[in-house]
């Protein structure tokens, strides 16, 4: 390359702004205004033909038609599908039938035809604007563009004056078979064609790893919330590396298809309208169908049906966004908050060991006790989960730091407690898990000494911090179990909202807790002795991750805690 | 129901903005009737919701921030299904000024797009186009490392076929 490359970057890239933009901007502005004479920016448009063409001629001379059709001088007509009059996508009008359709029956008076017993091979290629019409009939092909309309099912073929189009004009298409039917004016025949469907898109298994807030009743929904989430580790065939992606049906009516990069961002998305009926939810031609008997999901594509089963709960289950939802429709107003630069919760005492937490925004002026005495107060523990939303860069990316913590007196409680430097900065520790360093041991951080089991041990089973050194801050929860009888406990590691390392662990009895270290993430262990009597945690293990999976180290004799069953570590990230 | 006075902030504003507004838009969609129209609705969109910004500071990168939402859905919307794309080609309805480079910008995603946009043309640091597009710095700084990249060998290929 001759020229600097960022020289080229910042001077190639994009043409000179048309005047038409910035006129088009102010329009709108004015138009938001609600001034009478603003108009927006238009866009003409153009008025449509149709022709309609004799299927009959197609099927008994086909050949000929190709040659007349070959003159076919296709010029700009209507708007294309989805667009309305000022050339804007109309999102309630997607279009279903953008891709390759094949010819596959041909009806011809009242009968049914194999298209290829009569040599006439046609296949339709639709984009939002054109559709592409191939055709292959006695040894000679052809390929021919035209605009056309589609409204209620109905297709329109457009063409000037004077041209025929190699297709009929008016066509209908059928969502429940996923068809495509052209007849011809005089009714003498119809050209049936089926989407093409790439094999491509037959593979996967699907489980559902998550929903939330309620769309419609229908036992598709499996749970009482308003979006459903399919999601599935899928494989192009062609393709070498596996990518996640999902399907997400939201209350508005829409299905989104979300495919993601390895670096965890969008790479590509497109959305749908759907329905459900009943036990059926179907989108673009396509059709879940729930199976009541065998609680499977039936797939219908085309002309095959594949039957997933339902994930186990067990497998499901995600404690972190359970709780966030939970939280998030108990404490609505701590959620979203305009979080630049900073953060403020507020925290008052009503007795000992009770704390109730409020967040504001830190541009929030009113002073604490108004704020205390007009806000639901939250748990110390609730509170930090309501927080970690805002460390995981969906609306705002603030950090611990940028959380301030300031305490107070609320004037309706009698309870009376010192304020000072060690206890914000202990209520800093349980908030956000920034440590601490006091003399005080019950409040100083590393705990190796008594701590106060019933208010301490129980909060510290979520924290945040970077486990795996890469820079982001990732939300870790502690649960319990799956085991019943062996004691087994698993870490998940959460980045926006998405496990991404989870392990399973087993040891003798005991509890737990995350301790937010300067150089990383340690974990407490208390055995079912020390918990009773001393309060002093009996081991401390490094939380790092290896290899993909979460490894804990016991910093005294060095020696890694084992998963559960010497399973393969990644079992439960499948 | 907005002053007179507030109004006209908002129009100078949109109008200082229009520039920028129309890269990103570009950037995104590629096409000047689908910027025209996006923008316009983005535009619609801020002034209703004008009352939930709190400082008038940040407005261009509110307004940035709902005019890249609203690319990224008009793309949505307008986005063949994956797998019966291919061939469909992009053309430009404006003249641009180095279309090998255009064509090299095209193999890129929205979202490389978009983060090269901001971080050449428009001057905002990673940690502000991360904030803006809701993401991590790492998860940027990787966008536009891997767009230089996918830039330079488009641009290498085109040159050798040349």
């Amino acid at each position: 390359m001759n020229r600097s490359f960022d020289t080229r970057l910042k001077k190639g890239l994009f043409p000179e702004m048309p005047q038409s933009f910035t006129d088009g901007l102010l329009n709108a502005a004015r138009k938001a205004e609600g001034a009478q004479n603003a108009q927006m920016h238009d866009t003409p448009v153009k008025p449509k033909t149709a022709r309609r063409f004799p299927v009959g001629k197609v099927l008994a001379g086909a050949a000929a038609v190709v040659l007349v059709a070959a003159c076919v001088v296709i010029a700009v007509f209507g708007p294309g599908i989805g667009r309305n009059k000022h050339g804007a996508v109309d999102p309630a009008a997607y279009n279903p039938l953008r891709g390759r359709w094949t010819l596959t029956e041909v009806e011809q008076n009242g009968e049914t035809v194999d298209p290829e017993t009569i040599g006439l091979q046609m296949q339709l290629q639709f984009s939002d604007e054109s559709v592409t019409v191939s055709t292959q009939t006695g040894g000679a092909e052809g390929q021919y563009v035209y605009r056309y309309a589609f409204a209620d099912n109905a297709v329109e073929l457009t063409a000037e004056s004077g041209e025929i189009p190699v297709l009929p004009a008016s066509g209908v298409y059928n969502p429940e078979t996923n068809t495509l039917r052209f007849a011809g004016a005089d009714g003498d025949g119809a050209l049936i064609f089926s989407r093409v469907l790439n094999k491509q898109t037959l593979l996967g298994v699907w489980k559902q790893t998550r929903s939330e807030h309620a769309v419609d009743p229908s036992p598709l929904d499996g749970f009482d919330y308003d979006y459903l989430k399919w999601e599935k580790e899928q494989t192009w065939e062609e393709d070498a590396k596996p990518q996640p992606w999902y399907l997400e049906f939201t209350a508005d009516g829409r299905m989104y298809y979300f495919l993601y990069a390895p670096d965890g961002g969008v790479q590509g998305n497109q959305s749908a309208p759907y329905t459900i009926s009943g036990n059926t939810l179907q989108w673009s031609g396509w059709t879940l169908r729930y199976e009541a008997e065998t609680d499977t999901i039936c797939w219908i594509f085309y002309d095959r049906r594949e039957y997933y089963e339902r994930v186990p709960d067990a497998v499901i289950d995600d404690p972190y966004r359970q709780k966030i939802s939970d939280l998030r429709k108990q404490y609505p107003e701590y959620f979203d908050l305009y979080a630049t630069p900073r953060l403020k919760v507020i925290v008052w005492q009503m007795a000992e060991g009770s704390y109730s937490c409020a967040l504001v925004p830190g541009s929030d002026l009113r002073k604490e006790a108004e704020i205390g005495i007009e806000s639901r107060g939250t748990t110390i523990e609730e509170m930090r989960m309501i927080l970690s939303t805002y460390y995981e860069a969906r609306d705002c990316n603030i950090e611990p730091e940028q959380v301030e913590v300031v305490p107070f007196h609320n004037p309706i409680s009698s309870y009376w407690y010192e304020i000072d430097e060690a206890y914000t900065g202990r209520l800093r520790w349980l908030l956000t898990g920034i440590p601490f360093e006091c003399d005080d041991p019950l409040y100083s951080a590393p705990l190796d000494s008594k701590v106060d089991i019933g208010g301490i041990l129980n909060l510290e089973v979520s924290t945040v911090c970077d486990v795996d050194g890469d820079g982001r801050l990732e939300t870790c929860m502690l649960t319990y179990g799956p085991t019943s009888g062996l004691f087994t406990f698993t870490l998940s590691v959460y980045r926006n909202g998405t496990a991404v390392y989870r392990n399973t662990f087993q040891t003798a009895y005991g509890y737990f807790r995350f301790q937010r270290m300067t150089d990383g993430l340690n974990l407490y262990y208390y055995d079912a002795d020390s918990i009773k009597t001393t309060g002093r945690s009996t081991a401390a293990y490094a939380v790092t991750i290896e290899n993909g999976a979460i490894v804990l180290t016991d910093e005294e004799t060095g020696e890694t805690m084992e998963y559960w069953g010497l399973a393969d570590p990644h079992w439960n990230m499948n | 129901m907005r002053s007179r006075g507030e109004d006209a902030w908002f129009s100078r504003e949109i109008e200082a903005m229009a520039p920028m507004m129309f890269r990103v838009a570009f950037a995104i969609l590629r096409n000047r009737a689908d910027c025209e129209d996006a923008a316009q609705n983005a535009v619609l969109k801020a002034y209703t919701r004008l009352d939930t910004l709190k400082e008038r500071r940040y407005f261009r990168t509110w307004m940035i921030r709902i005019l890249k939402n609203e690319c990224m859905n008009y793309a949505r919307s307008n986005r063949p299904a994956a797998s019966l794309d291919a061939c469909e080609s992009v053309g430009y309805d404006m003249e641009v000024p180095d279309l090998d480079l255009n064509r090299a910008f095209d193999a890129l995603t929205e979202d490389e797009r978009l983060a090269v946009t901001l971080f050449y043309y428009e001057g905002y640091s990673t940690r502000e186009i991360a904030k803006l597009c809701e993401t991590t710095d790492g998860a940027i700084r990787s966008r536009l490392s891997r767009a230089r990249e996918t830039l330079r060998q488009k641009l290498s290929e085109q040159e050798a076929m040349q």
